[in-house]
């Protein structure tokens, strides 16, 4: 394919507003692989997209509506595989024994400095910057590669779930404290007054945190070197 | 199954094709290792003698559902320097994919029986 055609295929993907990196490169794809395979070599890339393309999508609207249904598609997929994550830490015998190490460390901690607090909050902050990062690495890599996208929707949506405890927990609370009274708000330093609740709530925040690293494992990766 | 592919596509509607699209999908990978969407929609066309032709518009989110439901799981490769997208069956899609076929069966029988009781099918 030439520089035009892939330019032309291009434009037409950027179109429908497709501008995350999974549905891009497969709609990409399968146009530049229709269009290799079209029976008619004399024909155009503009009059492939327009005869053949376009009519089996249902247009520019057709691919905007198919795109969409993807994503919630895609979005129900990661949170049911944090649910799944999440159960498993109750109902597999690998997952108890986790959460037993994990009740364990913390308690011992407590035993010699009143680090729970601190705990806590690594366990917040932490999933939500390796997040960041990996969002900004992307970025990085599309831009030095001069790929018509900077973002991937999985990717996003892991940025989403690794940054809402943080706005759940320190963002909303502190907000409505410095509206309210002028002060700053704590969720660490408040929960820590609460001998009943600190454990069960450190614990809870730790597992989110793993489940979070165990999400930022399956992101998207960009493949810059040819295969085949 | 290529004799019911091409039954469903005789009736040459979409929105009949529309609920056994999963199954048909389902089969096809069944068949091959891994496959992309562009694969699916021609071998499709082959399958059923150009008779049949598959919207891309309803088969990329039928991909994109059945590898939510974890029957589907991707790779991707890339290829002539773009990515290009693999989708094959799961240890649960392997499963799945029989009951599947025997259910889409087993309901062309009865709709043949309503439709046209003197006719069999296959």
């Amino acid at each position: 394919m030439t520089e035009r055609e892939s330019k032309v295929i291009r434009n037409f993907i950027l179109k429908a507003n497709v501008e995350e990196m999974e549905f891009y490169e497969e709609l990409y794809d399968h146009i530049a692989s229709s269009f290799e395979n079209r029976s008619n070599k004399a024909q155009s890339i503009d009059e492939h997209i327009d005869f053949v393309i376009s009519p089996k999508f249902g247009g520019i609207e057709g691919i905007e509506k198919m795109v969409s249904r993807q994503r919630v598609l895609k979005k129900r997929a990661i949170y049911r595989q944090i649910a799944s994550e999440l159960l498993s830490y109750l109902t597999t015998l690998s997952g108890l024994i986790k959460i037993i190490a994990i009740g364990l460390i913390i308690m011992l901690l407590n035993e010699y400095t009143d680090t729970l607090s601190t705990v806590g909050s690594l366990a917040l902050i932490i999933p939500c910057l390796a997040a960041q990062l990996m969002r900004w690495n992307f970025k990085r890599i599309c831009k030095k590669n001069k790929l018509p996208y900077t973002s991937s929707f999985t990717n996003r949506i892991i940025f989403i779930v690794s940054i809402s405890s943080v706005a759940i927990l320190q963002g909303i609370p502190d907000i409505i404290s410095r509206i309210t009274s002028g002060y700053r708000f704590n969720s660490m330093t408040f929960l820590s007054q609460f001998e009943y609740i600190k454990y069960p709530v450190i614990l809870l925040l730790v597992i989110y945190a793993l489940t979070c690293f165990s999400l930022l494992q399956n992101r998207v990766k960009l493949k810059t070197q040819p295969e085949i | 199954m290529h004799k019911k592919l091409k039954y469903i596509c005789n009736m040459s509607s979409s929105k009949l094709l529309k609920g056994s699209l999963a199954t048909i999908v389902l089969k096809l990978l069944e068949e091959h290792d891994k496959m992309y969407g562009y694969q699916i929609t021609q071998r499709v066309k082959a399958l059923t003698e150009g008779e049949l032709t598959i919207t891309e518009g309803a088969l990329y989110p039928t991909l994109h559902k059945l590898e939510a439901d974890g029957l589907l799981t991707t790779e991707t490769q890339k290829v002539d320097n773009r990515i290009r997208k693999y989708y094959s069956l799961t240890k649960q899609g392997n499963a799945e994919v029989k009951s599947k076929v025997a259910e889409l069966e087993e309901f062309l029988i009865n709709l043949q029986k309503v439709l046209n009781p003197k006719l069999g099918i296959g």
